[in-house]
Formats: C-alpha cells, structure tokens, sequence
C-alpha cells in the first residue's frame, strides 16, 4: 500500500466567502463596470435634483410697449419681485414674444389693452394653443390679480366670499423623490445584469471557469460567491445614490437613517432576485456579441415600463398591468412606499413576495441552463 | 541531455490506470476503448495530432468530462465516484487557460489556495518560479513565458500528487521553452508525476520518460522515446536527409543564448 497524504476537505461556506472577497476585489478594479451600474444613474440623480429645484414660477411675456404706469402692471411688476415669485417677467418686442410662446417658452404676453376703446386699466393677454398649460396658469394668476384689485377700488372691507389658505405640515414633494428610487432600481438592475453576465461569460472563454471547477468547489458556490460579491457591491452603490440624493437635493427620508437603512436592505433584497436573470442571461447568450442584445431585451423594457422615469399610472391600463408586474416595479413601488410614504417594511411584503416570486423563476431558469465551459 | 536519472523516482506503482476508456459524443467516438497506465514519478506524455483524442482523455481523467464507457483509476481512486478525492490530489494546466481578470498574482494564489482549503506562502512560490518581480502585476499584462510558469505554479497549490499540463510551450520561443523544461524537471525531481501533451516531438524525446501515441481515439504505440526509435530504425526506416551536426535550434540559440528574455 502506497503511504497516502491527507489532502483536506474544505468547507464550500468558506470557500465561498473567500471567492466572493477575491471577486469584489476584482469587480472593484473594474473601472468598466462602473458605467452602468453607478455614473449613469449617478448622471440622472443630479439632473433630475437640479430639475426639482428650478420652482414653477410662471414665464410672463411683457410687451415693451406697454404703458409702464398701468395699475395691473405695476401691480404685476412688485409680485414678480417679491422672494420666492410665483411669476418671472420676461420683457421684449412683441414679435420676439410672440415667437418665444409660440415655442411654449413662455405662458402668455401682457400687452396694451388692443380692444376698440382701451381703458386705463386694463390690458391684453396674449396667449397660445402651443402652451395649454402656461395659458391657464397665466389667466387664473392674472385674474386672481384683477379680482383683489376690483375689491380694493370698490372699497369692500369685509368681504362676503372667501376662502382662507392653510397649509399643513409636509414635506414639499419634488421629482427628485420620485426619480431616485428609479435610480436605485436601475443601478441595482444592471449591476445585477450587465455586471454577472458579462464576467460570466469572459470567465467561461479564457476557462477560468473551467480550470477552477478543476479544484474542489462546486459550481453553486462559485455561483454563491459571484452573487454575494455583487449584491455588496450593489448595497454599496444604492448607499452613495442615496447619500448624494439626500445630501445635495434634500431626498424624503420618511423615517430619517431607519429609513435609509431600509432602503439598502431591501436593494439587497432585490439585487439577490435579480442577479438570477443576470445568471440565466449570461448562460444562454452565445457570445459577448450576442450578450447585449440580450440584456437590453431584459432591460430596456423595465427601465421604460416599470416606473423608472415615469409613472406607471400614466399608462394605459393593459401596459399598467404588465408594467406594474416586472420584478424592477416591485422594488421601485416598494422602495418609494418606504422612502416618501413612510410606510412600515412589514407592510411591503406583497411587494418583496413578488420579487421573491421573479427571483425564483430566475434561478431555476440559470441552474437549468448553466454551464461551465 | 537525454534524461534518466528521473527512473530513481519511478516506482511500480500506477498513479493512473486507464482501461478500456471510450468516449461519445453522440455518434462521434472521441476515445476508443484506450488502456494505458502512468507509474508514480514519471513524466508521461500523450502525443497525437489535433483531434486524436489527447484533451479528451486528460479531462476525463482529471474529472471534468464524465466518460462514457471504461474505468480509471487516480491514486486508486475511481473518477465515476471519488471526484472530490481525485480532484484534491491533482493539479491541471489547461490549454490557454486564463486566470481571473483584475487579481494580481499574489492574490490569484491566494484565491487558488482558498479554493483548495490550504494555507500557501504565494511569495515563496513566486519565487521559486522566479516571479516575485511580477508579485503585483495582472497575469493579462505578463509575457508568454511568464505566464506559462505562472500556470505551472498555480498547479502546484494543493501539493498534488499528479499535474496534467496541457501544452504548455506552445507558443513560447526557444530560450522560454528551455526554461520551462527545466522547471517541469525540477517539479518531477520533487516526486510529482506529470502527464504533459505536446506537438513537440523535441519537447516529447527531451522530458517524457515514456509516452504514448494516440490516433482517432486509439493508441497506436506506448513506450519509452528511445524504444519508440530503436523499433522504427529496426523496422527498416531510414532519414532521407543527413542529419547534421547541429540543427537550426542550435544556430539560433548560439547567436541569441540561452537566457531568458522578459521584456
């Protein structure tokens, strides 16, 4: 009998755990992998702040023919100049106006009262079908305007009719808080894509793959290990998207740091039932030509359907049913009940049910369709 | 430089066994009901033009092709169900393999060591492979050299009992090519059987103790190189050419020397 050496029997939970430090380590390196994942939402969390942050004043045409000593103008004129306006003036030639709302630039002009006996006080209002919007919200200002000045020159001290304004306490809702979850879900989605299944196939054609399935792990734990790496680099990239939305553009966090934390575990949450789709998609595409293709299948249609830019709601019915059922819809509705609603994370298990519904389909699909070389 | 001082290795102990091993894919034999055996100690080699069945046999053996028909034994352990045991006491070179991107050397060693379950001293190894000038370098960015010693000492992390190398001087120019032989020879030294393929017949004469021939799936001769050449000359074979004193390899490597070069 030969005199045998023991080789040992490692653990696969510590193999495992070993891969997935090595892995991050690697995908940190990656500077490629950033793109998706972090600098492109990144890209759109600041642009969506800035948005958020321009106010909606109105743009108010004023002709430069216009009798400076009119009452409404003038009247018009000291508003427009008060902290925090509720009407921009914009001065010019009425062509040039005239130009500018047809283009919907502006609301409406405010010209000389052009009816056959013009009054001292009063004055046109120029507007357009180009801006519905601006039309309307001209008129109602321009009117609320006109009626406190009727009241004031009919002498009325206790008015008959009126409404007094009261505000309860909230927080002012903004696009930012509407576009950062979408964010979060789109950085989670192609980091969990797009970061799996590119790897996956590079390491199957240099026979990485290969050559380490030659050792004694087992395929579900370099699988394991590629899925951990990921969701922490993944918890990792939703904290700085958050951290910027919150610092520089004043993000609603419903509960404070609670609230924070819970919206990084439940990225966690999703990246894991998304990482499967990642997993499948890199098993069945061919080769790294076919790959994007088959990504961009999987995601463009949630990035435009599940409530990553624009409301689900303002869809038609069929597409809300469709669109309100993609595994990303359910981590972003899920996401914003938490972050602007406040609501308590017990309270969003319909939603993480369905992620774990999508996640399991998922994985059954990659394990059915892995391969190692 | 005929090499006989490894047959103080051998012993008559079998480190593999092969019999009768077939492989199909489909209707497409791959191997064709082979039988061979490699002795503890020796470097073994399987030679074969592309398609003979070399890869094939070797992944079978290694445990990462399942085979179709036949037995083999590794360590007296059996393939169809000891793949764990087999896997921990053998290292594998594989044909233009690569490593995990983004790791430098230290840490690819590192990692290979965790996947094992064996604490290794990564700098010693690189050493010993005349590598720790390059300890922090990306395998991607190494010369072709550079990285098959690299290959080689991946293979040695588990300190197996077999290491299969899959041509591993393909590609390399002469002087890398010495170098490596002698690093396959200085592992052998140490006791490690090596089953190594090559297209190199020079390669073949200069390491194998003893080799075989494979075919279509089959092997058609399996012996020691001399034995394999004193059969030819006895069967009658004659050059066509003179041999000559010295060969172009000769030439080439009196102009250039014999030092390795590493940009």
């Amino acid at each position: 009998m030969k005199a045998k050496r023991s080789f040992s029997s490692p653990s696969q939970i510590v193999i495992a755990l070993g891969l997935a430090k090595y892995a991050l380590k690697a995908s940190f390196r990656n500077k490629a992998s950033y793109f998706f994942s972090l600098i492109f939402p990144l890209i759109f969390v600041v642009i969506f702040g800035l948005l958020g942050n321009s106010g909606a004043s109105i743009k108010l045409g004023v002709s430069d023919t216009i009798d400076k000593t009119n009452p409404i103008y003038q009247t018009i004129k000291n508003l427009s100049e008060q902290e925090n306006a509720p009407i921009e003036l914009i001065e010019g030639s009425e062509p040039d106006l005239e130009k500018q709302l047809s283009q919907a630039k502006i609301a409406s002009i405010i010209a000389p009262d052009q009816s056959v006996r013009p009054m001292a006080g009063s004055l046109t209002l120029v507007s357009s079908n180009s801006n519905p919007q601006g039309k309307a919200a001209a008129e109602s200002f321009l009117s609320g305007v006109i009626s406190q000045m009727n009241i004031k020159a009919s002498g009325i001290v206790r008015q008959p009719f009126a409404f007094n304004a009261k505000e309860i306490s909230g927080k002012e809702y903004r696009y930012i808080d509407y576009a950062l979850p979408g964010q979060i879900g789109f950085s989670l989605l192609s980091i969990a894509t797009f970061g799996i299944a590119f790897p996956l196939i590079t390491l199957r054609k240099t026979l990485v793959l290969k050559r380490m399935f030659a050792t004694t792990v087992k395929p579900i734990t370099f699988v394991v290990a590629q899925c951990l790496s990921r969701s922490f680099q993944a918890m990792l990239q939703a904290a700085v998207l958050l951290t910027v939305g919150v610092l520089a553009f004043h993000f609603t966090l419903a509960h404070g740091w609670i609230t924070f934390v819970q919206m990084i575990f439940l990225s966690f949450l999703a990246v894991l039932a998304f990482l499967g789709f990642g997993l499948f998609i890199g098993n069945v595409a061919r080769d790294e030509q076919s790959l994007p293709i088959a990504l961009n299948l999987f995601n463009l249609p949630q990035i435009l359907l599940a409530g990553v830019f624009f409301p689900i709601d303002g869809m038609p019915k069929w597409l809300q049913f469709i669109g309100n059922n993609l595994p990303l819809a359910y981590f972003n509705t899920a996401l914003r009940k938490i972050s602007v609603e406040g609501i308590a994370f017990v309270d969003i298990w319909p939603y993480i049910l369905g992620m774990i519904v999508w996640g399991f389909v998922a994985y059954i699909a990659a394990a059915r369709v892995f391969k190692t070389e | 430089m005929h090499r006989h001082f490894a047959y103080t290795n051998l012993s008559m102990e079998n480190m593999i066994e092969v019999k009768n091993l077939v492989k199909r894919y489909g209707q497409m034999t791959a191997v064709d009901g082979i039988s061979f055996s490699v002795k503890q100690g020796e470097i073994f080699g399987l030679l074969g033009p592309n398609g003979a069945g070399k890869t094939t046999t070797l992944e079978i053996i290694e445990t990462l092709k399942p085979a179709t028909e036949g037995s083999v034994l590794v360590d007296d352990f059996d393939i169809h169900t000891q793949a764990q045991e087999i896997k921990k006491r053998i290292g594998i070179q594989l044909q233009a393999s690569g490593f995990y991107p983004n790791l430098n050397l230290i840490e690819l060693l590192n990692m290979f060591a965790i996947m094992y379950g064996v604490k290794v001293d990564a700098m010693a190894m690189l050493k010993e492979f005349n590598l720790e000038d390059k300890s922090m370098s990306f395998f991607d960015n190494m010369s072709g050299g550079q990285k098959q010693r690299f290959s080689l000492a991946s293979t040695l992390i588990n300190t197996p009992r077999v290491i299969f190398l899959d041509e591993p001087t393909t590609g390399l120019d002469p002087q890398a090519r010495i170098n490596l032989w002698d690093v396959i020879r200085d592992i052998n030294k140490k006791g490690v059987t090596i089953v190594i393929t090559t297209h190199y017949m020079d390669e073949a004469e200069q390491l194998c103790d003893r080799l075989a021939i494979m075919d279509n799936g089959r092997i058609i001769a399996e012996d020691t190189p001399e034995k394999l050449i004193s059969d030819l000359l006895a069967r009658g074979f004659k050059r066509h050419t003179e041999v000559r004193a010295a060969t172009l390899e000769d030439v080439f490597l009196d102009f250039t020397g014999r030092n390795i070069r590493e940009s």
